[in-house]
């Protein structure tokens, strides 16, 4: 019986095809879909522990100028600057238990530097945010001059890149984060502050007033337990003068409300696309038991019984359904991690591929889900064929 | 193994509706006996191939009873009575009755396959009923390939090679030559009265006749004397 049930496959190679393709595109929608909205999920905790801060503090103008999810999205907010002057007077409000400072930088592009990317300089003495991060990539202690570079960086530890004519070498590289973190590259503070003195040389920033040792883009605060953020933000904000405070909370928030509607959207169309195509799936069996009548006919002339011959379509079924089901969940694995970064840029959201278990965990509910479906689609065949009178579909020829 | 049929019916509707319905056969007593060939003539939808199909277990009736050596080919449990069919009764039925997803040689031995009985000599067997029936170099073609005539000796194969007590085979020898005619009506009588086989055969064919033991003819889905 399995050999027959192969044979009828391979005998029909257009409607197995036809089979198999309904199959994995039903496995596609399920698979891929699920890790669309996992990847999204995953996304977002990410970004949650990559950012750490209660508060984060930025110049007025760039406040002014850019959209605040873009700092968590992105990691920069591009070329504004504040004084290491304004840092002492945020740093003297009520409630702070940590503070650190970051410095953006951006490539040009052009011949003195390998590629256009953002740098981040930190200080891995005060830093809260970054480090544990390299922690976790199991990164080493960062020399001056040396990078790390985000995971979507085209760099191998050991190579260098090259900024403002200077060539950094790689030290390692990051985990990914699902977000524009990941196109970045790290370095210490005296590090950037060598590569804005040779940007300005270069002519790259004239939005760099003062001296670089002087300067920093943003201030990363950690509240005292029981302060609430909204208190330090609005007091750095009435007490701070050209500074803008936000709390990261608000702006997770933000990502999360639009993720959350963003998920019920997809997951509704991946349950309207899953039932479309095992509708279609249901009306191809529908469709093939008038085609096979004769063909089952001959079955149960040589003594096939209604079980056996509703068994041989199950089996049918069920193998189309597995390899389709199998192709699908790996063809969604592929495309899925093809265009993370794209699907990413695409929804505006933090998009980090899930761990191993949940992928796993995913990738066998779809070949479940759709090794199911196969046969529950063919089970009203198949019984509508067994049920047929052999003599009467003989009888018409 | 003797089949025997107790007033057996059957109807078919011409449209939908219960009063507009035919007999196809009509409260028909008849039975077939070991070792013989019995010939079924009639005039066509006079109801021969009805009565071959409730005969072998294909078709229920709507009335009456059909037994094999006294079993009830009708009964309740499916399993039971397909496994019976596909042991002791086999048929070539009138029209294209093969798997097209299966080359000669595996349809001559699908029969045997499915009932779990093929032998390590079924394959030389069926070569050699094959080659006794000039299709030998075809037994690795498919049936698409094949003409009327050959499907036709392909289904007999099948048929006979099951080895089942009871063959009931309906227009054989239509779509053969005069050479093949008279091959497939030899096998038919050999198996019969060397293999003590309850033959039954419908057919249109004079030449059929030579080969009978006994003649009965159909009218209207009613039995008449020949």
């Amino acid at each position: 019986m399995k050999r027959l049930a192969v044979k009828n496959l391979l005998g029909r190679p257009g409607r197995t095809a036809a089979l198999f393709f309904l199959v994995l595109l039903l496995s596609l929608t399920l698979c891929g879909g699920g890790l669309v909205l996992s990847s999204l999920r995953t996304g977002l905790g990410s970004l949650e522990n990559r950012l750490g801060a209660d508060v984060i503090v930025m110049p007025a103008k760039a406040a002014l100028k850019t959209d605040l999810d873009t700092l968590f999205l992105q990691g920069t907010i591009g070329p504004y600057y504040m004084n290491m002057s304004t840092v002492d007077k945020i740093a003297k409000t009520e409630g702070i238990s940590r503070l650190s400072t970051q410095i953006f930088l951006s490539s040009m592009r052009a011949s003195c530097c390998s590629i256009p990317i953002q740098v981040i300089g930190f200080d891995p003495e005060s830093d809260f945010t970054v480090s544990s991060w390299l922690k976790e990539s199991r990164q080493g202690s960062l020399d001056e001059g040396r990078l790390l570079v985000g995971s979507r960086v085209n760099a191998n530890p050991g190579e260098s890149i090259k900024l403002y004519n200077i060539s950094c070498p790689v030290a390692g590289q990051l985990q990914p984060t699902g977000t524009g973190l990941d196109t970045a590259v790290y370095c210490t503070l005296p590090t950037i502050r060598t590569l804005m003195t040779a940007a300005e040389d270069l002519g790259g920033y004239s939005s760099i007033s003062g001296d670089p040792s002087e300067t920093v883009s943003a201030v990363y605060i950690k509240v005292k337990e029981g302060v609430d953020p909204k208190d330090v933000a609005d007091s750095i904000n009435v007490h701070v003068r050209k500074v803008k405070a936000v709390q990261t909370r608000s702006v997770i928030t933000t990502v999360a409300d639009s993720l959350s509607g963003l998920e019920r959207i997809l997951t509704l169309l991946i349950i309207a696309a899953a039932v479309l195509v095992w509708l279609v799936l249901f009306a191809a069996f529908t469709l093939m038991t008038g085609e096979r009548k004769k063909e089952f006919a001959t079955l149960r002339l040589c003594g096939l019984s209604r079980g056996r011959l509703a068994g041989l379509v199950f089996r049918e079924a069920a193998i189309v359904s597995l390899l389709g089901s199998a192709a699908g969940v790996g063809l969604s694995f592929l495309l899925v991690h093809a265009f993370s970064g794209a699907l990413g840029n695409a929804l505006g959201l933090p998009f980090l591929l899930p761990s191993a278990g949940t992928a796993a965990t995913l990738a066998l509910a779809a070949l479940f889900g759709c090794l199911l479906a196969g046969p529950l689609a063919a089970a009203v065949s198949a019984r509508k064929l067994s049920r047929a009178d052999t003599g009467l579909i003989l009888r018409e020829g | 193994m003797e089949i025997i049929a107790k007033g057996i019916s059957k109807r078919f509707f011409r449209k939908a509706g219960e009063s507009n319905y035919f007999f196809a056969v009509k409260e028909c007593d008849f039975s077939l006996p070991e070792a013989a060939v019995t010939i079924l003539t009639g005039h066509s939808g006079s109801g021969k191939t009805t009565l071959l199909s409730m005969l072998a277990g294909l078709l229920a009736p709507d009335a009456g009873l059909v037994s094999a050596d006294g079993r009830n080919l009708y009964g309740p449990d499916d399993r039971e009575n397909s496994a019976f069919r596909g042991r002791h009764l086999a048929v070539v039925p009138q029209g294209r009755a093969v798997l097209d997803t299966l080359n000669v040689l595996d349809n001559c031995l699908l029969g045997l396959r499915l009932a779990g009985r093929e032998a390590v000599d079924s394959i030389a067997k069926a070569e050699e009923w094959l080659d006794r029936f000039e299709i030998l170099p075809l037994r690795s073609a498919m049936p698409r390939e094949l003409s009327g005539g050959e499907l036709r000796r392909v289904m007999l194969i099948r048929a006979l090679m099951t080895e089942a007590e009871v063959l009931f085979a309906d227009e054989p020898t239509a779509d053969l030559d005069e050479e093949n005619t008279e091959k497939v009506l030899e096998a038919l009588q050999t198996a019969a009265h060397q293999q003590q086989k309850t033959i039954l055969i419908v057919t249109h064919e004079n030449e059929a006749l030579k080969i009978a033991d006994r003649v009965f003819r159909m009218n209207k889905g009613e039995i008449v004397p020949a």
